[in-house]
């Protein structure tokens, strides 16, 4: 099987027979490509990051009177309220993630990490709390749990990926711009 | 790399226009060949026909060895370069290069490997993660040919390519899609309007009016011997000056004055004597010194040379005089011909050839 991902390339170099020259030709290959791996994993993990939002929010339950009993009201309320505001934060900073690790940025990649890790914790703040109070069943709670477990390793991969990705297009282009100041002093 | 053969090609739209027809056409591979004529004169629907843009209505296109006379464009390896650049905003210089190839599902690494030596040809390297309005006008164009060269097509075509360029930047073009053709070695086929860049990209140019193909021949051919009145007065800025008059002795006779033929131009037009001919002279091939008189009415200083407008007993006429002439409005003086550049017409306006050029 041919891979295409440089990334990829890169890490099983050794085992694909790569070249110094391919390897290189990899790196440099860098420079103008978008960081797709990272982008995609960015991508499923927000997908995961909307499934469980979701699943979560499918308990919402309307009374016959058409009044919304959210969530059982008196138990969750607060935290229910605060669960939408930081799904609607997260969507927005994981968004502009994705975008700035699409370009290898390794600020966004650092961030982008805290996200992912920040997203592991939520799975056993709100979820945990409407399992503790009888509104989500255990089986939800699982389904639930594992997506967001799936969203923060996929957010985490493409940060450290994308960190990777920033060092080694880094010092490949020091290494070009140092053959180049050298060529200009000649 | 590949030869083209054009062979009676006809194009007529739906409408019943005729926009071409019987158009021959054998190029060579690696030749440059520019066609040019006024809007128009079917040289764009030409070219589309070439690229498969627009049917063929009669004729055949061979490319190399294939006909692809019914073909379709995109099993006809050929590259297209167009006078809007047809570039996509959101892609950067680099994925515009890549695009085509990355359409087949070329691998990453092999499209790579041709846009990098394509975008230094094109001094491109600098440029290739902006988008394509972060470039400037010639950077775009550069891009648009540099998609084509990715491709290592059979053959290039140009529709007009520098049409949206100021003067300055479409001479440095010109000079660049020249010496890209050297580099390359491709067979390019080019549209334009604009004689100049006619007349400095082309091996071999072929002149179109009105549908039909008027002279193909080198730079040199088409602007010191051009076939009929239309070549002579199309190719050249400022144009031939066309002079009616009669063959009579030796003697061209115009309108209120005469030329004594030099000795090869009698014999060439002896055939003709007293039927009405047309006497072409290329402004630059006038003198200042002669026994003809001229009015001047108006003096253009272009800086090497200068353009002198009058009349030579009514008859217009344009001068290309060396230096900053110093003539002014209403002013008579002497003028003569280089007996060897004059060029005669015959009632039909087809050029009067030696018996051998026939």
């Amino acid at each position: 099987m041919k891979i295409k991902n440089p990334l990829l390339r890169l890490i099983f170099a050794k085992q694909l027979g790569e070249s110094e020259e391919e390897k290189k030709l990899q790196i440099d290959m860098l420079r103008y490509r978008d960081n797709k791996l990272a982008t995609t994993l960015g991508y499923i993990g927000m997908l995961c990051f909307i499934l469980a939002f979701c699943f979560i929010y499918s308990t919402i339950k309307i009374s016959d009177s058409d009044n919304i009993n959210l969530l059982g009201i008196t138990q969750s309320g607060f935290l229910c309220g605060l669960d939408i505001f930081i799904n609607i934060i997260m969507l927005l900073f994981l968004f502009l993630a994705i975008n700035q690790i699409k370009v290898y940025s390794k600020k966004w990649a650092f961030a982008t990490i805290g996200l992912g890790a920040f997203q592991i914790l939520r799975a056993f703040l709100y979820p945990l709390a409407l399992l503790n109070a009888g509104i989500l069943d255990g089986g939800l709670f699982t389904v639930v749990l594992i997506l967001y477990i799936i969203c923060g390793a996929l957010l985490i991969f493409a940060g450290i990926a994308t960190v990777l990705l920033h060092n080694t297009l880094e010092n490949y282009l020091k290494t070009v711009k140092a053959i180049e100041n050298e060529r200009l002093a000649k | 790399m590949a030869s083209l053969n054009l062979e009676h090609l006809r194009k007529i739209y739906d409408s019943g226009n005729l926009a071409v027809e019987d158009f021959n056409l054998d190029i060579k591979d690696g030749e440059f060949i520019v066609l040019v004529g006024p809007s128009g004169c079917g040289k764009s629907t030409t070219l589309r026909m070439i690229a498969g843009l627009e049917s063929i209505s009669e004729g055949k296109l061979m490319i190399g060895d294939k006909d692809c006379t019914n073909l379709a464009a995109k099993d006809r390896d050929i590259a297209m370069v167009f006078q809007n650049y047809a570039l996509y905003a959101n892609m950067s210089v680099y994925q515009n290069m890549g695009f085509s190839l990355m359409l087949r599902k070329v691998d990453p690494q092999e499209i790579h490997k041709l846009i990098m030596p394509a975008a230094k040809i094109l001094g491109l390297e600098g440029q290739l993660n902006k988008k394509p309005r972060e470039l400037s006008g010639g950077q775009r164009q550069r891009v648009a040919m540099g998609r084509a060269i990715v491709r290592e097509p059979k053959v290039f075509l140009f529709d007009e390519p520098l049409s949206n360029l100021d003067a300055k930047l479409r001479s440095s073009m010109r000079r660049e899609i020249k010496l890209l053709h050297h580099r390359l070695g491709a067979t390019m086929i080019y549209v334009t309007h604009d004689q100049t860049e006619a007349l400095t990209l082309a091996d071999r140019i072929v002149v179109m009016s009105m549908g039909r193909v008027q002279q193909i021949g080198t730079p040199y051919e088409i602007y010191n011997n051009p076939a009929n009145i239309f070549v002579g007065n199309f190719i050249g800025n400022p144009p031939m000056n066309f002079f009616e008059g009669t063959i009579k002795d030796g003697k061209f006779i115009g309108k209120g004055f005469e030329v004594v033929l030099s000795k090869e131009n009698a014999a060439l037009t002896k055939g003709h004597d007293g039927k009405k001919v047309t006497l072409g002279i290329r402004p630059e091939n006038f003198t200042a010194e002669g026994k003809t008189d001229f009015k001047v009415d108006l003096v253009e200083h272009l800086g090497q040379y200068s353009l002198v407008h009058g009349d030579v007993v009514g008859n217009r006429c344009i001068l290309k005089l060396h230096g900053w002439q110093r003539f002014e409005h209403g002013d008579d003086i002497k003028i003569g011909v280089r007996q060897e550049m004059l060029r005669f017409f015959d009632e039909a306006g087809d050029a009067i050839k030696a018996k051998e050029e026939k």
